[in-house]
């Protein structure tokens, strides 16, 4: 009975590897595609008139540099992510899980993800898109994507910092290799892009500090909370600070009070809506996924094949926006240079670094083959 | 869902705070007379609760059954992160 008991638990490893892995991958995938449809989405109808500085809807003056910055990209943020909260909540439904949500909410747990999810939020994806939107002004916006994927490195080291968790060899090997994929594509896309390409990356980086405290600080609460409850409150948080004081305080800077309903109305009667509600549907299974295939094939391993995101985010943008030509601008939107998709996939491999210990991996392969 | 009781997943964790171990189907027949109306109590549903419980590190395995001749069942207890993360914060 032994035997059959060690024969059905290899079996359910293997097959908890394979669906493990294949989720995990998925959800960088939907991070890939997330990123894409939001660039796209900010092509679309009003979008387009504002970012090109053009008059816009019935001869309105064209928006300040500071409202097409700032302004905008906490209004793509905020859209983005409520919508992607409102599809989360669809799925709680779903699940029956409503009732669980709203108590959840009112929990040390919930409140722990509600406050991290403000940071990870407003700060970190609005700073996302001001990078996205600076990096596809100046040329090409895939490549802001790894740097973003720096997030994985510096929540390790703020991990250290913080909660004096253990930095293993591989893991500082891992936030090394990560740096240097930075270096390689800030340096290449500062090389061709000029130096727009400077406070894209600023950006990125910013966003890769504020989600990876969000992850590092979240961690406490995330993991009591059912993720796909907890994968709710953090979008809807997150979109609503976004869209009800992080957008309205920035339209007061940048267009005055009338600022606020002329913008937020412009965006919200825009056939470019219909695109958001696509970017936010994959923001959902980007994480949910994540989570998912967590749970199958082992934390480690699920976030180094998520961390695969790095090469999806560009990779999608170019299929998407270049190769496809969905948004009729393929001319704007090449494939990365070489030496990006290089330092795209040497991200990749630092992430792995970060998650796995090779030498761990190599071990119990090697222990498998002395049982088999 | 109108009613007191804690969310489903604070409740599973909950009750591994004793230091004894379970399987998915004893946590369901703990459960069942509160939260039978729940989508999510069922062998999958909870199955997939623990083996994050376990990636998580608030769980471990204990020992494995044979039920029937295909189906493994795998039995958890809390790891002493997990009893003090799960007393402190539910």
């Amino acid at each position: 009975m032994n035997d059959r008991v060690d024969q059905l638990r290899k079996e359910r490893k293997r097959i908890f590897l394979v669906r493990g892995v294949a989720f995990a991958v998925a959800s960088g995938i939907c991070y890939g595609l997330y990123t894409a449809f939001l660039t796209l989405a900010e092509t679309q109808g009003v979008w387009g008139e504002w970012f090109a500085g053009l008059e816009w809807g019935a001869g309105n003056p064209a928006l300040s540099a500071f409202t097409i910055t700032f302004v905008l990209a906490a209004l793509a943020a905020g859209i983005n992510d409520f919508i992607s909260g409102i599809w989360s909540i669809l799925v709680c439904a779903k699940n029956h899980q409503l009732g669980d949500l709203w108590k959840t909410i009112r929990t040390k747990p919930g409140i722990i993800m509600a406050v991290c999810a403000a940071i990870g939020g407003p700060f970190a994806t609005i700073a996302y898109v001001i990078g996205l939107n600076a990096a596809t002004t100046s040329g090409n916006p895939g490549v802001i994507v790894p740097i973003a994927a720096l997030n994985c490195a510096i929540g390790a080291v703020l991990g250290r910092i913080l909660f004096r968790q253990k930095l293993t060899g591989h893991k500082i090997a891992g936030i090394l290799v990560c740096l240097v994929a930075a270096a390689l594509i800030g340096g290449a896309s500062f090389a061709s892009m000029g130096s727009d390409a400077a406070l894209a990356c600023v950006f990125a980086f910013l966003a890769a500090f504020g989600w990876g405290f969000e992850g590092c600080v979240a961690g406490f609460g995330t993991i009591l909370i059912d993720y796909r409850i907890g994968i709710a409150i953090r979008q809807t948080t997150a979109g609503l600070l976004e869209l009800i004081v992080v957008f309205p305080i920035l339209a007061v800077i940048g267009e005055g009070f009338g600022g606020i309903g002329e913008l937020a109305s412009a965006a919200f009667s825009s056939p470019a809506l219909l695109i958001f509600v696509i970017s936010g549907f994959f923001a959902m299974p980007a994480f949910s996924f994540w989570y998912k295939g967590n749970s199958m094939c082992g934390t480690a391993l699920g976030m180094a094949c998520n961390g695969m995101y790095a090469f999806w985010g560009p990779f999608f943008i170019w299929i998407i926006m270049g190769v496809l030509n969905i948004g009729g601008m393929a001319a704007d939107y090449p494939p990365l240079a070489p030496i990006q998709w290089i330092g795209a996939l040497v991200m990749v491999a630092g992430i792995f670094l970060i998650a796995v210990n090779p030498l761990d991996a190599f071990k119990r392969s090697k222990k498998g083959d002395e049982h088999a | 869902m109108r009613n007191n009781l804690p969310p489903l997943n604070y409740a599973i964790l909950k009750l591994f705070a004793d230091g004894a171990e379970r399987c998915a189907q004893d946590v369901i027949g703990e459960l069942r007379a509160d939260y039978g109306s729940y989508k999510l109590l069922s062998p999958e549903g909870v199955g997939e609760a623990l083996a994050t419980a376990k990636e998580n590190e608030l769980l471990e395995e204990t020992r494995f059954e044979l039920s029937g001749a295909d189906t493994l069942i795998t039995y958890y207890r809390a790891t002493e992160f997990g009893k003090e993360t799960i007393e402190r914060y539910i």
